[in-house]
């Protein structure tokens, strides 16, 4: 089977997985309220409110200590106004996958929340627009390996033995089994979903960054935040190796070495109640 | 050999070093393992701090720490930017 083909193929098994969304009705409402301009945030809070196994998920996640507020969130329209309608979207959608995390790879809840709180650090850093829905992608980055755990059993058994085998990092071992990275599945899972490409391109890109597409800002954000979380111990990515940092991704954001001094330092001021695995 | 307060002190630790009264009469020779009856003669004897053998665990998961960023990092040792990376990275980790 050449790459191409293999990819196609393990793209429909993504998007025909049946195991995500656990309750598709109100995923498909959902959806379709925050597609459309004419939802208020208190309708769409009311929406998730009528579930309350995904609204206490919801309501787990945003208290969880990734995006810093200080005061508790304690609804769910609450939430909406705080986190934007497409952060709300997709931590809606990705409840089922975000409680098996540590189950594909122990301590990728950790490192997933530790990249979360790093994106915001570096956003604020920047002065960038959104830290909150910026804090969402690097909560998310990691689904597509759920995704391959869940849905691709074999698949997943032979990335872990090259991972553990040949100390290779596994979006390659990923990359040499299946022709696609966790990325790529992600960004699929989450582009089914229909949430927009400046949600979805970060995580599609970000072990492979290009500087010249359309959020290549975000993505290069992603990148950095992924490798200093892992350089730095927080969590665990599933593999013991690290990702090279692509330099135009400093470029992009117009970094030196000072900036991620300050970043790092910033990092171990504020992720003290994450455990370093 | 580590540096312990005696109340640190375990049964079945071995002296680093023999210890006195501080007016040059032996209490323990070196090579001692202490029992119950010894760390009570330490702490009646107004004793506070005595070396013992073995490494620090505290130190020793420090380097453990250190040992695995180098083997993290192994495969970029060639790339500036990642070693920059590596040394903020060890001067937090260091610290732990």
């Amino acid at each position: 089977m050449t790459e191409e083909n293999k990819k196609e193929k393990l793209r429909r098994i993504v998007e025909k997985a049946s195991n995500l969304p656990t309750l598709p009705d109100i995923v498909l409402r959902i959806a379709e309220m925050v597609d459309s301009p004419e939802t208020t945030g208190r309708q769409l809070g009311a929406e998730i409110a009528r579930d309350q196994v995904i609204s206490a998920k919801v309501l787990k996640l945003v208290n969880s200590g990734f995006y810093g507020f200080s005061q508790p969130i304690s609804t769910i329209p609450h939430a909406v106004t705080m986190l934007g309608f497409n952060a709300v979207k997709s931590l809606v959608l990705s409840c089922s996958v975000l409680d098996s995390m540590n189950e594909a790879y122990p301590g990728l809840w950790e490192h997933s929340l530790a990249c979360a709180r790093t994106c915001t650090i570096i956003a604020e850093h920047l002065e960038m627009a959104d830290p909150e829905e910026l804090s969402t992608i690097g909560l998310l980055h990691d689904l597509g390996k759920v995704v391959i755990y869940q849905n691709i059993e074999a698949g997943y058994k032979r990335i872990r033995l090259r991972v553990e085998k040949k100390e290779m990092l596994i979006y390659q071992a990923e990359e040499e089994v299946l022709g696609s990275n966790h990325g790529e599945v992600g960004g699929w899972l989450l582009e089914k979903w229909a949430l927009p490409a400046s949600l979805t391109e970060p995580i599609t890109d970000h072990h492979d960054f290009r500087p010249r597409r359309d959020h290549a800002e975000r993505t290069a954000l992603l990148h950095l935040a992924d490798i200093l979380c892992r350089a730095e111990s927080f969590g665990n990515g599933g593999d013991r190796k690290i990702p090279r940092l692509d330099p135009e991704a400093l470029l992009v954001m117009d970094m030196t070495i000072d900036d991620m001094r300050e970043i790092m330092n910033r990092m171990n001021e504020e992720l003290l109640d994450i455990p370093r695995l | 050999m580590r540096t312990i307060s005696v109340d640190e002190a375990q049964v079945g630790d071995v002296l680093a070093e023999a210890l006195d009264d501080g007016q040059g009469k032996m209490l323990l020779p070196k090579g001692s393992k202490l029992s119950p009856a010894a760390i009570s003669l330490l702490k009646r004897r107004e004793i506070r701090i005595l070396n013992v053998e073995g490494e620090d665990p505290d130190a020793a998961d420090a380097a453990k720490v250190l040992e695995d960023l180098d083997f993290r990092f192994s495969d970029l040792e060639e790339d500036e930017l990642m070693m920059e990376i590596k040394k903020i990275a060890r001067g937090h980790l260091a610290k732990k």
